[in-house]
């Protein structure tokens, strides 16, 4: 059982990321609405998997990613957010962030994707 | 998508294993062989001494010989009787000398003696010591020795007898003759014996040489043979292989040249590979791509912070953790317009496709695999399809509001319009070299009252699309009256949008056909269809200028007309509507100002004097104003401000019927075009009717038309 937690500001988009993961093999052990939030409830749970929006109030994502893949280099990170900058999701990456997932998304997208970055974490 | 296999590219030694060790084999054959020649060598060195020393035996056996009988000689000259002693002190030098040089042989005899049977020390000729073994496993050279050692023994003890005399200092003649004797009875054994011991001796080493011979001869023709193998060997693989990468680069080369895609290599510099896909150059309409930098080869097409964006999501790719199908979606070029010299579909613009993949060579990523696609097609049929899929829309969105109209107004209106569309569609085709600019600029003004009455009636019957479509027509006619000179081609550009005014009143045409649309309406208070547009179309109108007005009809049937008489009024109508909106009726706080009621009030009437109709409508707006008449006709330079003044009221009424004046300040879809007056203008005359204005300032505005039944 895989461990995640979800960082969004928004309960709606929460909620549908919640009903994607029922499917896969993962637990999900934390929700937080900002980056503060994220990085304690990190430090708290320890979760595997990550899914992060990057415009969130108080420290938004790349600062969370940054700050979370300094505690443990081996977190894997996927981006979740609406692709208004390019520039600024490939910063995500270079700051550690492992996937690139777009807004608007369907389920299919999200199930599809986190199977991915399971499937890397066992090669 | 690209995860090649690994170890394909590893050279792979295995494959070399025989080879290999064939030439170990050789070069252990040829150390083997040199080991033995260098031993042979040293052997046969050797023998060559000891033969020599076994011939030397001889010689020393001679000289003893000699030295004996001389000896012996002296002695019987210095002496008759036999058996004396003879004191040494009594002997000369020569013979003193003789005697020690018999001993010194006799020794050296010895020595070698000893050493050929039991190995030790051996003297040879050039007075060097060897050290050897004893003589075996040569029965010849044994037998000899054997005889030599039966011989000698009784000679060598004679001699030592003899040869005490260096320790008595009496030499005994006796021995001396018994040594002679001995001497002249065994020497010619003696000397034959050691060239026998010689010759066996020699006998011997040249069998060895011989075996040593053939065993050279065997290793160097072995190795000769060796030598071919590994010659053929390895000129074999290398023909095979040779062979193998010729049909791999064959098959790469079909591969590369007939891919419809451009494929290319780059490394971690971004530094293009040799070999790419010959669709490549084409694509991207450049040459000589290997060895560029992508950014040398983006450079023509993209700005410099683009490039430095792909750069970075390229280098994404290279990070081991990094999911590569899910940063897709930040390609930054995944489809790019650019400039293009060939003549593809559109002009002169490509649309071109990046994509990357990995290149994986023993789970390490070492390149990026770049595929450029060229979508224009693509693209431009998604165009295509979007302008189909608006259009029908549009028409979906136009059937909408059709459904509601009634199916006799509708069938008014498509009946007009196809008419209006027919006349200016002739016009259009009767254009050629042979007008005059009159004739142009007459066909202008025409076509625009037409395009002006069409609008008027669906905007009445709020067809959108088809008011949209009326004033492009109406910009487009605009800029022609502005243009200094007319020629046929410049009617050109109406013609697309002609087609769907066309279009759109053939679908309007279909669709009544085919659908019983409503019954002609009768509003709650028995109002036909007519007077409900018209109160509709008005409110429209006046909601668009922000105001509020009110149509008041109960004078006004106009069922009682005669059809074409009826059509010409309503063009009258609607245009008189919108200007009494537009122009006459003031906004409702002017209104208050005034201290009338805030909605506006339009009367239309309609009655019979028995021979002839009157036709009136009637606004309680700000009346006329010939301040703004003057104003224009001065901004449009048709009089000067002298003349203006001498106008009457009557005569700058008459202005307004002139083309294209317009007192409003903007033009939009009700107003500013100065078309509707002519119009009214037109329509009047075709009614063969007579207008009379009435109007009082800040009061009224009546426009009165008196026609013939």
């Amino acid at each position: 059982m895989h461990k995640l937690m979800i960082v969004d500001d928004s309960n709606i988009i929460r909620n549908r990321i919640e009903r994607s993961l029922k499917s896969l093999n993962i637990k999900i052990v934390a929700a937080a609405s900002n980056g503060e939030e994220a990085l304690s409830l990190y430090q708290k749970y320890k979760p595997e998997f990550i899914t992060m929006d990057l415009t969130m109030p108080k420290m938004d994502g790349l600062e969370c990613i940054k700050a979370i893949t300094a505690l443990n280099k081996e977190v894997n990170i996927l981006v979740v957010s609406a692709l208004s900058d390019k520039q600024t999701g490939l910063k995500a990456l270079q700051y550690g962030a492992r996937g690139f997932l777009c807004k608007p998304f369907n389920e299919e997208q999200l199930t599809l994707a986190l199977q991915k970055l399971i499937n890397r974490l066992k090669n | 998508m690209a995860d090649l296999s690994t170890t394909q590219n590893q050279i792979s030694i295995g494959k070399y294993k025989v080879l290999i060790s064939l030439i170990l084999l050789f070069l252990l054959l040829t150390v083997s062989m040199l080991a033995t020649s260098l031993f042979a060598t040293a052997k046969l060195t050797q023998a060559t001494s000891i033969i020599d020393s076994a011939s030397r035996q001889g010689a020393i056996i001679q000289e003893m010989a000699k030295n004996l009988m001389d000896v012996n000689l002296y002695l019987n000259e210095i002496t008759q009787q036999n058996d004396e002693n003879i004191e040494t002190k009594q002997l000369n030098q020569q013979t003193l000398y003789r005697l020690k040089e018999i001993q010194n042989l006799q020794q050296q005899f010895n020595q070698n003696l000893n050493a050929f049977l039991n190995g030790g020390e051996l003297r040879t000729a050039s007075g060097e010591t060897l050290n050897i073994e004893a003589i075996k496993n040569n029965p010849q050279a044994i037998q000899s020795l054997n005889y030599t050692q039966q011989i000698w023994e009784p000679y060598n003890g004679l001699m030592n007898n003899f040869l005490r005399s260096n320790q008595t200092g009496i030499i005994n003649k006796q021995t001396s003759d018994y040594l002679v004797d001995y001497t002249r009875e065994y020497n010619r054994a003696l000397l034959s014996e050691q060239q026998h011991l010689a010759v066996a001796l020699s006998n011997a080493i040249n069998q060895q040489s011989k075996l040593w011979r053939a065993i050279q001869i065997a290793g160097i023709v072995i190795a000769f043979i060796l030598f071919l193998f590994i010659v053929f060997g390895a000129l074999r693989q290398l023909m095979q292989n040779d062979k193998r990468l010729a049909v791999a680069n064959q098959e790469m080369n079909e591969i590369m040249s007939s891919v419809n895609e451009g494929l290319f290599l780059i490394d971690k510099n971004f530094i293009i590979a040799e070999q790419y896909s010959t669709r490549l150059e084409d694509i991207l309409e450049q040459h000589d791509i290997a060895g560029k930098t992508l950014f040398e080869l983006l450079t023509p097409y993209l700005p410099e912070e683009e490039i430095e964006t792909t750069q970075t999501f390229i280098e994404q790719l290279y990070s081991e953790w990094v999911v590569e199908d899910l940063i897709e979606d930040l390609n930054p070029i995944s489809r790019i317009k650019i400039k293009s010299n060939q003549s593809v579909g559109l002009g002169d613009e490509k649309y071109l496709d990046f994509r990357f993949f990995r290149v994986l060579h023993n789970d390490k990523i070492e390149r990026v695999l770049v595929r450029v696609i060229d979508s224009t097609e693509t693209v431009l049929l998604q165009m295509n399809l979007e302008q189909q899929r608006e259009k029908e829309e549009r028409e979906t969105a136009m059937l909408s509001v059709i459904i509601n109209t009634d199916s006799h107004l509708l069938a008014q209106f498509i009946k007009q319009s196809k008419e209006r569309l027919e006349a200016i569609n002739q016009s259009l085709e009767q254009t050629n070299r042979r007008h005059s600019q009159n004739q142009l600029r007459e066909k202008v003004s025409s076509i625009s009252k037409i395009i002006h009455s069409i609008k008027g009636e669906s905007s009445a019957l709020k067809l959108t699309r088809m008011v949209e479509l009326c004033e492009k027509l109406e910009d487009i006619l605009l800029k022609l009256k502005q243009k200094p000179e007319l020629t046929g081609l410049d009617f050109l550009s109406m013609v697309v949008i002609l087609e769907e005014l066309f279009h759109l009143v053939d679908v309007l045409n279909n669709y009544s056909k085919t659908h019983p649309t409503a019954p002609p309406q009768i509003a709650a208070n028995n109002e036909p269809a007519q007077i409900t547009q018209l109160k509709t179309f008005a409110q429209d109108i006046a909601q668009r200028s922000e105001k509020k007005a009110l149509l008041l009809t109960h004078d006004f049937d106009s069922n009682i007309l005669p059809e074409t008489q009826l059509t010409l009024l309503k063009d009258i109508t609607i245009q008189l509507l919108r200007n009494a909106i537009v122009h006459g009726i003031e906004t409702p706080e002017n209104r208050l100002k005034k201290q009338k009621s805030p909605t506006g009030l339009i009367k239309l009437s309609l009655q019979d004097d028995g021979e002839s109709w009157i036709f009136s409508a009637e606004d309680d707006g700000c009346g006329i104003n010939f301040a703004k008449i003057r104003e224009k006709a001065l901004q449009r330079g048709d009089y000067s401000e002298a003349e203006l003044n001498n106008l009457n009221q009557k005569q700058l009424l008459q202005l307004i019927f002139r083309e294209d004046f317009s007192t409003a300040e903007k033009s939009n879809e009700d107003a500013g075009k100065g078309i509707g007056m002519g119009i009214i203008k037109n329509s009047i005359i075709k009614l063969k009717g007579k207008l009379s204005i009435q109007t009082q300032s800040d009061r009224y505005t009546r426009f009165t038309i008196r026609f013939p039944k």
